[in-house]
């Protein structure tokens, strides 16, 4: 993903593909929200440092 | 997490705009998120900040993330974005949503129409690469997706429209016209919803609207935001 900008002021700026970068992060958040246990990190849950 | 609101903060008391934003940077915030009656006051930050803006609502200029829901709860939907037809409906001279839309859209390869009364269609709206119609039905028929707007409180008033009872009638949603449509098109709206003015309450809470849809994918959107641009700054 190459989100190189400081800020977010408007559709007018982006192209396509940071568009696209945006959504599918997105995306992602909404899988994580929708677990059952929600932001738990691995190093947490296995013990192990994060990958 | 701080909030600042103009009522109550200094800004009431005379403070000037860049003011408020040093008090705000000597806190040492990741990301500032501002919506603003002017249009341009996040681009202003923006250039006097080191940490990043959001823009949460300028004016009638801008309102990208309410674009990027948009987008990502069609995509969700449709299963992709090129190609499709939108229609954003109603006010669309004062709608900062509907200038987000038109541009975010524009770039994924989606066709929009826009349609609305002629004293709420900007004069020059073909410029962003959009087909006005000033007639609902026709506007609607291929749409894969309806954009149905807000009609403000203000332009009730301001005599852009002869009354709420004719706005209503020829530019709400009914299930009547949705008759003539896709039978998978979608309905959103950016909230809040006038019920029985833009949208009649059984269109509202018909199967085509995805309204509910957008708000979860406002916060998702809203995440990633946060997330990209916190990010970005320590890589």
């Amino acid at each position: 993903m190459s989100w190189k900008r400081k800020d977010l002021l408007g559709m007018q700026d982006l192209d396509a593909a940071e568009i696209s970068g945006v959504l599918d992060t997105a995306a992602s958040m909404k899988e994580i929200a929708a677990r059952e246990i929600k932001k738990r990190s691995r190093s947490r849950a296995s013990g192990s440092p994060p990958t | 997490m701080i909030n600042f609101s103009a009522s109550g903060s200094s800004a009431d008391k005379g403070e000037s705009l860049l003011d408020t934003a040093r008090n705000i940077e000597a806190m040492s915030p990741d990301v500032v998120v501002v919506r603003h009656q002017a249009a341009g006051a996040p681009a202003l930050l923006a250039r006097h900040l080191r940490c990043g803006v959001v823009n949460a609502g300028d004016g009638a200029h801008e309102h990208p993330t309410q674009a990027l829901l948009d987008l990502m709860t069609i995509r969700e939907k449709k299963g992709h974005l090129e190609g499709l037809n939108v229609t954003i409906v109603g006010d669309i001279t004062h709608s900062r949503v509907a200038r987000s839309d038109i541009y975010g859209m524009r770039k994924m390869g989606i066709t929009v129409t826009v349609a609305g009364p002629p004293t709420l269609i900007p004069a020059q709206c073909q410029e962003l690469g959009v087909k006005v119609s000033h007639r609902l039905e026709e506007a609607i028929a291929h749409a894969d997706v309806i954009v149905m707007l807000r009609l403000q409180h203000e332009r009730m008033q301001g005599g852009f429209i002869p009354s709420l009872r004719e706005y209503s009638r020829v530019w709400g949603l009914s299930l009547a016209k949705l008759e003539h449509c896709r039978p998978d098109v979608l309905i959103m709206h950016p909230g809040p919803v006038n019920r029985g003015v833009e949208l009649a309450p059984e269109v509202a809470d018909s199967a085509y609207s995805v309204i509910l849809d957008q708000v979860s994918n406002g916060v998702a959107v809203r995440m990633a935001v946060l997330y990209m641009l916190a990010g970005s700054k320590s890589a």
